[in-house]
């Protein structure tokens, strides 16, 4: 099944004619990703990797019937693409840009929650259903389907769990990354309902950061999740007040920091990771006392 | 980025939020009506109940108190001028902010009729919080929501808050507080403090700034370069691909017992820039530590780039070095870092932490 986006999204890219939009472009086609279009403005009736581009993203929808779009465009044109993309039905965004302003992302989100769209990001490094889609920079030669579902914030980190499951022979049914930003659309917590009514997904990872409350509402669901879920909090011993890297990963006050997330993650039910290390043996410990079977 | 209080007051009358008079300590005229406030120009909170705001009766009290205000030390802070204000004979003090809140992912205006101490300090029966729709902006409603909240006069209370609302969102505002607010015995509203937090992706806010910026720290230096660096005063420095790799790398050596001496997110374009790589790992160096722990882990950059940026500015050194790599190139880059004595390459990141400990130990 895998949650948001399987083998029968049609995805566009927005930006396909840059440097970025090329190499996401040829890396899809080379590992059967249904992309169905680009678009740039100006640069319609042009091709990339085989790929019609259109001027606009109405285009696309209307010949292919797209509903995914992957957004390279740069910081500054993010506003007008997304709208562009939704006014035109799309209804699933990932937004791959980094470096907006809280305010633009403000806006984005907000007119993506009215009409319903599904946005990932911005600063999201995106979202893969391993052999179904990849609309993320996760490379395709890493990845092996299986049914662990991850969602986290962060790219980066992301790369190493595929890789530690990987080692240990476990695949995955869909990785969500929401993005570094401190105001993102798709929140974790409504990524860990998909997953828990994703038949495929028997186990989630769920990898947060310091900064922010969206740990806490996760918290929440997660109290009354089936599937069992695993935590980490990225920033343990990041020094207080101090910006980590991404925009949003700053603890300002006592229940932002990783170790109160962890607790308040722990405490409804969650089993906490204190280190990425520790995934794999966990893991074997879950499989061994409750017959789970993860593949 | 934050505002000093002078930069503050001064983007609030831009956009005509009355305030009380006021110079920095060299512009002020000779027929300032005294008494006046002495207030220190420092970007830490709490300047009050360090000493840092003084009220002044005469011009010779005046000249004294500047001097020994700008001596002062605010919580480690130098004091950067004195911003001197006329006094407002206000009847209340009260609390008006505008922030991004980002659970809610929408402005959030924060009132309280208690002003003139800290928010977090006042019972929450006390604050009113209303989000704005940001595709809607500020409509009535929340303008008289909030203005009969704070028992104050209606159409001062709709002026203000669409004068704060629209510098909230023309100057992409991260925040605007204004603690206290006086009432003065007119019933204006009267702007006490400024505290103004403009966002960092704008490139705009330069014209706002009175005042010169550290452009000196490790930090400001790494952003300079295009990437992430965070000072951190222990051993190893831990240079990651990105963010949140960076930060699992950093829990990893603290949990084995390490400590780290810097966090440097590489970001997208070191890893594609040879020289801003070479800089980066320069700059690195100045802040002398034990080791070095690379961890990166490319999806679409080549490894090459970062490898010889390494042998370069670190190969046979007195440093020792962990390189963790995986991505593109990974085999040939490695190979190249292979043959110096101080580099050791691994491809486990387990492996990489402990090592990159052992070697701060070896080192005396």
């Amino acid at each position: 099944m895998a949650i948001i986006i399987n083998e029968n999204s049609k995805i566009i890219i927005q930006g396909i004619t840059g440097k970025t939009g090329r190499s996401f472009a040829n890396r899809m086609q080379s590992y059967q990703t249904p992309l169905v279009a680009g678009v740039t403005p100006g640069k319609g009736g042009q091709s990339v990797s085989g790929i019609p581009v259109f001027n606009f993203v109405g285009e696309a929808v209307s010949q292919f019937d797209a509903n995914v779009s992957f957004v390279s465009v740069p910081a500054a044109h993010v506003e007008q693409a997304v709208y562009e993309a939704i006014d035109a039905g799309i209804e699933v965004i990932v937004i791959y840009t980094e470096g907006l302003d809280p305010h633009t992302s403000m806006k984005i989100i907000t007119y993506a929650k009215l009409h319903q769209v599904t946005l990932l990001g911005p600063n999201s490094a995106g979202i893969v259903s391993p052999g179904k889609a990849n609309v993320s920079d996760i490379h395709d030669s890493i990845l092996t389907p299986g049914n662990i579902g991850i969602v986290s914030r962060s790219g980066t980190l992301t790369y190493e769990i595929v890789d530690l499951l990987k080692q240990h022979g476990l695949g995955i049914s869909t990785i969500a990354c929401l993005g570094g930003d401190p105001l993102i659309g798709t929140r974790h917590h409504e990524v860990l309902r998909d997953f828990e009514d994703d038949q495929e997904t028997d186990l989630v990872v769920y990898l947060g950061e310091i900064g922010g409350e969206d740990e806490l509402f996760s918290a929440e669901f997660i109290k009354d999740m089936q599937t069992p879920v695993f935590s980490y909090i990225a920033g343990v011993h990041a020094p207080p007040g101090k910006k980590m890297g991404h925009a949003g990963a700053i603890a300002n006050r006592g229940d932002e920091t990783a170790e109160a997330k962890q607790r308040v993650l722990e405490e409804a039910g969650a089993v906490p990771l204190d280190i990425i290390l520790d995934l794999i043996s966990r893991i074997q410990e879950l499989e061994e006392t409750k017959g789970l079977v993860l593949g | 980025m934050k505002l000093f209080e002078a930069e503050g007051k001064q983007l609030l009358k831009r956009y005509g939020v009355m305030v009380p008079q006021g110079w920095l300590k060299d512009d002020v005229p000779s027929d300032v009506n005294f008494p006046v406030v002495a207030k220190t120009q420092v970007l830490t909170g709490g300047r009050g109940k360090t000493g840092g705001i003084q009220v002044i009766s005469d011009k010779r009290a005046m000249d004294r108190n500047i001097s020994s205000l700008m001596q002062k030390n605010i919580k480690g802070e130098k004091v950067r001028d004195i911003y001197i204000e006329e006094t407002v004979k206000y009847k209340r003090e009260i609390y008006l902010s505008i922030m991004m809140d980002r659970t809610k992912r929408s402005p959030l205006i924060i009132a309280s009729a208690s002003g003139g101490v800290d928010i977090e300090e006042t019972p929450q029966e006390n604050i009113i919080l209303v989000p704005v729709n940001s595709l809607l902006g500020l409509e009535t409603y929340i303008t008289k929501k909030i203005a009969i909240f704070l028992d104050v006069d209606l159409n001062k209370m709709e002026y203000l808050l669409n004068r704060l609302y629209e510098l909230f969102i023309d100057e992409k505002a991260e925040l605007v507080e204004i603690n206290p607010l006086f009432v003065d015995v007119e019933d204006n509203l009267v702007a006490g403090d400024a505290k103004v937090v403009l966002s960092e992706n704008d490139t705009r806010k330069s014209e706002h700034l009175l005042f010169t910026r550290n452009t000196e720290g490790f930090e400001e230096r790494c952003k300079a370069l295009k990437a992430g660096g965070v000072e951190i005063g222990g051993d190893v420095a831990i240079v990651a691909s990105g963010a949140g790799l960076g930060m699992a790398t950093l829990d990893i050596v603290s949990y084995f017992g390490g400590t780290a001496n810097s966090l440097i997110d590489l970001q997208g374009h070191v890893i594609h820039d040879l020289n801003g790589a070479k800089r980066l790992i320069q700059e690195i160096k100045k802040t002398s530590p034990k080791s070095f722990l690379f961890n990166f882990y490319f999806q679409v950059a080549s490894c090459k780039v970062l490898a010889e940026a390494i042998k370069s500015e670190l190969g046979n050194g007195d440093v020792p070095v962990v390189v963790r790599m995986k991505g593109v190139d990974q085999e040939e880059a490695g190979n190249d870092l292979k043959l110096f004595p101080n580099i050791f390459i691994t491809d486990n990141l387990k492996e990489a932490c402990e090592t990159a400990l052992l070697y701060t130990k070896e080192v005396q």
